[in-house]
């Protein structure tokens, strides 16, 4: 039988998106499945030159609903996870300490954050170039959304 | 073959035991042969495996497009045959294949740590099978192709990796 530190882990950095909701709630289905241990991390943004507590309260107050919904999801799927919110300044920096400290298996995040359009945000490609493990872009979908041209981003 | 053909359902996972149908071949990982035409073009070397052609065509045409060198394996049997050519600097690897899974090709070709593999899947995650085996990156379908085209432009394993344990 595995012991605690054989298993395989799964950090999911969570930001309270609908995107995130998916990759967390495929992230608590493989943790059942796979009897992986579960990380959620919030990360509270520390705008640059201030310190944690000067954070914008509204900032705060984002992250902290975004970790009371990790919870509920969680709850939801039948998981129990560990809950972390953290304060940072370099959100990728963050999730890749936190990934090291826990030695992930997994990192499971969107393609792009909550307040990001682009396709795949700089956090993502700064942990992509900087774990130590796998990076789980996204979560299936029930249902495929529509075809769309090969130059503008197929989905496929 | 139509583009909706792109959302079809898959099946469930095939269990870990089902074998491939071709053997991997004798060649050892340092007497593979690594053609040096893409990496002097700034292109990858990349081989897709996956048994929907549509998908695996418009990989592969976007690959192509981009400067890539793709190499096309549409099962088991054809993905450790081209692995036991030449090494790929890319492997882009689908999990249900016809013959076997992804994981049993990577268990099969015992890969070059340079190598950095990426799973395309529209099963959940499993933990255990990342755990034995490292791709750099899992990603679910559907899934933009513009996202994979980066992660392959990335080459995703840092350097430092390179070194590390095999996957």
């Amino acid at each position: 039988m595995p012991t605690p530190s054989d298993r395989p882990r799964m950090l999911v950095p969570f930001d309270g998106s609908a995107a995130a909701e998916r990759v967390l709630r495929a992230a608590c289905q493989a943790s059942k499945e796979d009897d992986a241990p579960l990380v959620v991390l919030c990360v509270v943004p520390v705008p640059a030159g201030l310190a944690p507590d000067e954070t914008p309260p509204d900032v705060e107050e984002r992250v902290m609903r975004a970790l009371v919904r990790a919870t509920d999801v969680c709850h939801e799927e039948g998981v129990i996870a560990v809950f972390h919110q953290t304060y940072a300044t370099d959100l990728a920096d963050e999730i890749l300490r936190k990934a090291d400290q826990m030695q992930a298996t997994v990192i499971a995040m969107p393609l792009h954050g909550e307040a990001e359009t682009e396709l795949m945000s700089p956090v993502v490609q700064q942990v992509l170039a900087g774990a130590h493990c796998t990076v789980m872009l996204g979560a299936p979908r029930a249902r495929p959304l529509h075809a769309c041209p090969v130059d503008r981003g197929w989905s496929a | 073959m139509s583009i909706l053909t792109f959302w079809k359902r898959r099946p469930a996972e095939q269990p870990d035991v089902a074998a491939p149908t071709a053997q991997p071949r004798e060649t050892a990982p340092e007497q593979r042969e690594r053609p040096a035409a893409a990496a002097a073009t700034g292109g990858r070397q990349v081989l897709v495996v996956e048994d929907d052609d549509s998908l695996r065509d418009l990989v592969a045409r976007n690959l192509t497009a981009r400067g890539h060198q793709v190499r096309q394996a549409a099962d088991a049997g054809e993905a450790l045959e081209a692995l036991g050519r030449e090494t790929p600097e890319v492997l882009v690897l689908d999990i249900n294949l016809p013959d076997a899974t992804g994981w049993d090709i990577l268990r099969a070709a015992q890969l070059s740590p340079a190598t950095a593999v990426i799973m395309l899947t529209a099963v959940p995650v499993s933990p255990k099978r990342l755990q034995e085996f490292r791709p750099v990156a899992y990603l679910p379908k559907p899934f933009p192709i513009e996202a994979l085209m980066r992660l392959v432009e990335r080459n995703g394993r840092r350097e430092e990796d390179h070194d590390a344990d095999p996957l």
